[in-house]
């Protein structure tokens, strides 16, 4: 059940920095469409900057970098949202975890924090630590109310199955919205967006990625995904939501490989948050980008069908 | 074998800490109760994963069996096991950490190097660690031009980052000696400074460019905490 | 000056204080906020380590006191205020009908405990399943009949709430090893056909017969003990998957059951921090009413003439509140003779 305190504590700014998704720019980019114009709608104004980068996160940083390396990277692109003074909306739970624990973790590190902004003023940049990291779900579930007003495009009849990833939930133990077991967030948006939520067994496990072991470690990632995916397709959903981008590359992507390497028959297509946000609000089709999806590109199809165009 | 507690070190754990920046911490409050082994995603495809074990031997100071196991490399950094555990021990970051010790050593460095492509080639020159680029010939059929699609979303074709963002993260590259490491690692060819604007030029230390080198030997790894399992090592 | 004592609370350690007093010639006010006597004790089906019949021992104690011609035994009633000091003390007590107003000369503390809800444990699925249970629960079951019929996989998992910064208290609960290890043999007993897991991280039974009951469980009765805590309960289907880790192999391991019981933590009875603020008493950093010397004067509260007895002050099987009531009872008589 979602803490209606941490629900609280989300502002519903005028103006938010949108911070963009590696994943999402260059594999899904329905995602930062969805993303940006639903935002908009729901009352929120994206700013952008080309001057941020990638979080650079768990593949670059957590294994080539020491956080000498990451605390500045982090410090850096927070600064660009500071200059603005707005709080930071990401679509990633990566992006969320890697700016949140930094960030955290600069604000109660005087030391460290100072070492950081040395480096920040060579390039002209100052870190204070005043930029709130928020994930698009939270935004979401916060906007709530305006969402059930403008939803133009009802999801009904559609099945729909929850992935909420790790690195949100996991590691914001005591930061997240919601219960790291159970959480119920997803759902109560996908209800209020008139969907039918469809529950399975392996709902709280990883998606496999393993942000390394997808390159690393494949085997055992593909069996774990392998495991996951067996799961979903036994509750049968027309869609499955996640709300990380990783996550949606791998359970996309993961399924078609499966299919090829096992002759198997994994059709679920995997849309991110924003997107069946971006639906029930009546985005045009081509913003939803489905065509940059893999996996149950028919049933997503049908979908469209059915609810409507 | 007959394991030597005297070859143990005492007080690595407590000489780790404040090395590892205050992310290694609270270990020594660990109960062995488990908890964490039993949920862990990598631990259930292969069994010789355990966060249990590796969090004892760093209390234990067994840093030898930590540094050299194929299994420190084998963690998804799901934080599960931070999630559950009723100590409240933040695992992932000391795999995080010991990864970083464990390459000091020259352990593990022919994993990282292939995440270090992803550094080099996206990170550093385009400010994005995932390109476009499709590995897998199916996937790029049935997607096609992911400009066309970006351009259909109402999206430029292509994420740009801007020269003075990419110029900035390769200050920081350099700066914190992340350029070297990679450069240990095997092979950089970063951006050069042509794209610094002038007021970043004065301020920036002039270094000189990373040169290619070559390959680097890395030590042996082995299965330090059980049989490796996993279907694959079943079939095998 | 008054002769009377008051008795905080109608669970087994406030009975036989309130006996013993009586036995020596004192004059003893029980008061219970429940409307019956008898407390924790009076909601179990069996004791251990010897499978008594815990309803009719309690009730035996029950119909004594009741019996004792000076003990004034008040149901539904709370203490409201306290004044005054050993030897004198003016106490203001909420009946059902109404305030009462007495004057005591000692004041014995043995408000029990609580057992912790785990709502805290979602992982577990409680309040989710209505096949994950409580320990308390699952003595009402059995009482019930209601326990898993034919070929049922059970689990008991140890330290829900106990050995827990997170969710619950730092210490052990104490007594939930030996409890579960009941629960598995009334399981067996009750249905034979029956398959029980324990998971467990340290086994404390301490004291007579207890390690030997633990081995009946898993010599007689069959009963898998496991060490590793329980990671997850995941609802599937009809059934409940159980992960850990067995971590004497190191291996995670997953158990289908049909159901789940939670060994949930002891706790401070509700509203300690309370009570203790009326009568003037420390409590410990749970909440727990605090002894004036751990060792040799475990029944003395803070304040001169207020004592305490049993599982108010820490978790403690019923032999030992039996005994903190007798020693209770014997420091209060000091005061009225």
């Amino acid at each position: 059940m979602p803490r209606p305190d941490k629900v609280a504590q989300i502002p519903k700014p005028e103006q938010i920095f949108f911070f963009k998704s590696c994943v999402a720019s260059n594999k899904y980019p329905g995602i930062e469409s969805c993303g940006w114009d639903s935002l908009e709608i729901l009352g929120v104004q994206p700013v952008d900057s080309d001057e941020q980068t990638c979080c650079g996160g768990f593949v670059t940083f957590a294994n080539v970098a020491a956080p000498t390396a990451s605390m500045p990277a982090v410090a850096r692109n927070l600064s660009l949202a500071e200059e603005k003074n707005l709080d930071t909306c990401v679509l990633c739970n990566g992006c969320w975890t890697f700016l949140n624990e930094f960030g955290h973790f600069m604000n109660h590190n005087e030391e460290v924090k100072g070492s950081v902004n040395m480096m920040m003023n060579m390039m002209g940049r100052e870190y204070k630590g005043t930029s709130n990291v928020y994930h698009i779900a939270e935004m979401y579930y916060r906007l709530k109310d305006d969402i059930a007003k403008n939803v133009k495009r009802p999801l009904k009849g559609v099945k729909v199955a929850t992935h909420y990833g790790c690195h949100y939930l996991g590691g914001g133990k005591y930061t997240a919205i919601d219960d790291a077991q159970m959480p119920t967030y997803m759902e109560e948006l996908i209800e209020i967006m008139g969907g039918t939520v469809v529950p399975y067994t392996a709902n709280r496990e990883c998606c496999g990625t393993g942000f390394t072991q997808i390159i690393n470690g494949k085997d055992l990632s593909l069996e774990h995904t392998q495991h996951k995916l067996d799961s979903v397709k036994e509750a049968d959903p027309d869609l499955l939501i996640v709300q990380c981008p990783y996550c949606h590359s791998q359970l996309d992507r993961v399924q078609q490989q499966l299919n090829y390497r096992q002759a198997a028959a994994y059709e679920t297509p995997v849309i991110h948050i924003t997107q069946l946000v971006g639906l029930a609000l009546g985005l045009a089709v081509p913003k939803l980008a489905f065509a940059a999806h893999i996996s149950g590109r028919k049933r997503l199809e049908d979908v469209l069908d059915r609810i409507g165009r | 074998m007959l394991e030597q507690v005297k070859d143990w070190d005492d007080d690595f754990y407590e000489k780790f800490k404040p090395i590892a920046m205050g992310f290694v911490n609270e270990a020594e409050k660990c109960l062995q109760c488990g908890k964490c082994t039993g949920q862990c995603p990598a631990a259930a495809v292969t069994p010789s994963y355990n966060p249990r074990k590796i969090i004892r031997d760093l209390v234990n100071g067994n840093l030898k069996r930590v540094f050299s196991s194929v299994e420190l490399w084998q963690c998804f950094f799901c934080s599960g096991c931070y999630s559950v555990c009723p100590m409240d021990i933040n695992f992932p970051f000391f795999v995080f950490m010991f990864r970083l010790a464990a390459m000091n050593e020259g352990y593990g460095w022919e994993d990282v190097k292939q995440l270090e492509g992803y550094a080099e080639k996206d990170y550093l020159k385009k400010g994005i660690t995932v390109s476009t680029f499709e590995r897998n010939p199916e996937a790029m059929e049935t997607v096609g031009d992911i400009s066309k699609i970006r351009m259909a979303a109402g999206l430029p074709p292509e994420r740009k980052v801007s020269d003075r963002g990419l110029a900035e993260i390769n200050m920081i590259s350099d700066l914190s000696g992340m350029t070297s490491f990679m450069k240990k690692i095997g092979g950089v060819e970063l951006l050069d400074c042509k794209t610094c604007d002038d007021a970043q030029m004065k301020r920036c230390k002039n270094k000189p460019l990373p040169a290619k080198v070559g390959k680097i030997k890395t030590k042996l790894r082995f299965y330090n905490y059980g049989e490796p399992g996993g279907k694959a090592h079943a079939e095998a | 000056m008054s002769k009377k004592t008051l008795v905080i609370g109608g669970g087994i350690a406030g009975i036989t204080a309130a006996q013993k007093i009586a036995q020596n010639g004192g004059e003893v006010i029980l008061i219970e906020k429940e409307a019956e006597l008898g407390g924790n004790f009076a909601k179990l089906a069996f004791t251990f380590p010897v499978l008594g019949d815990a309803k009719a021992l309690v009730a035996k104690e029950i119909d004594s006191v009741k019996s004792a011609a000076t003990v004034e035994i008040l149901t539904h009633t709370v203490l409201q205020s306290c004044q005054g000091s050993a030897g004198d003390f003016t106490v203001e007590l909420k009946t059902a009908t109404g305030t009462r107003t007495e004057n005591v000369a000692a004041i014995i503390v043995a408000a029990g405990f609580h057992y912790m809800e785990p709502t805290a444990y979602t992982e577990y699925s409680y309040g989710r399943s209505p096949k994950v249970v409580t320990s308390l629960e699952f003595e009402k079951m059995a009482a019930e009949n209601r326990l898993p019929q034919g070929k049922a996989r059970v689990a008991f998992v140890h330290c829900v709430g106990s050995r827990d910064k997170a969710k619950g208290y730092r210490y052990c609960s104490k007594i939930c090893c030996s409890y579960s290890a009941k629960h598995a043999i009334m399981m067996k007993k009750a249905n034979p056909e029956s398959l029980n897991y324990v998971f467990y991280i340290d086994i404390r039974a301490l004291g007579k017969g207890y390690e030997e009951f633990i081995r009946l469980a898993m010599e007689e009765y069959n009963v898998r003990y496991i060490r590793g805590r329980v990671a997850k309960v995941i609802e599937s289907e009809q059934k409940l998957l159980v992960r850990a880790e067995d971590s004497l192999i190191g291996n995670p391991v997953e158990v289908e059951a049909d159901l789940v019981v939670l060994a949930s933590a002891m706790e401070p009875p509700e509203g300690s921090r309370e009570l203790a603020g009326v009568l003037g008493i420390a409590t410990d950093e749970y909440g727990f009413f605090q002894e004036a010397e751990a060792n040799v004067r475990p029944v003395n509260s803070s304040k001169p003439g207020i004592f305490l007895a049993g599982s108010c002050t820490q978790p403690m099987e019923i032999a030992a509140s039996v005994a903190m009531g007798g020693l209770a009872a014997s420091e209060a008589l000091t005061l009225i003779k």
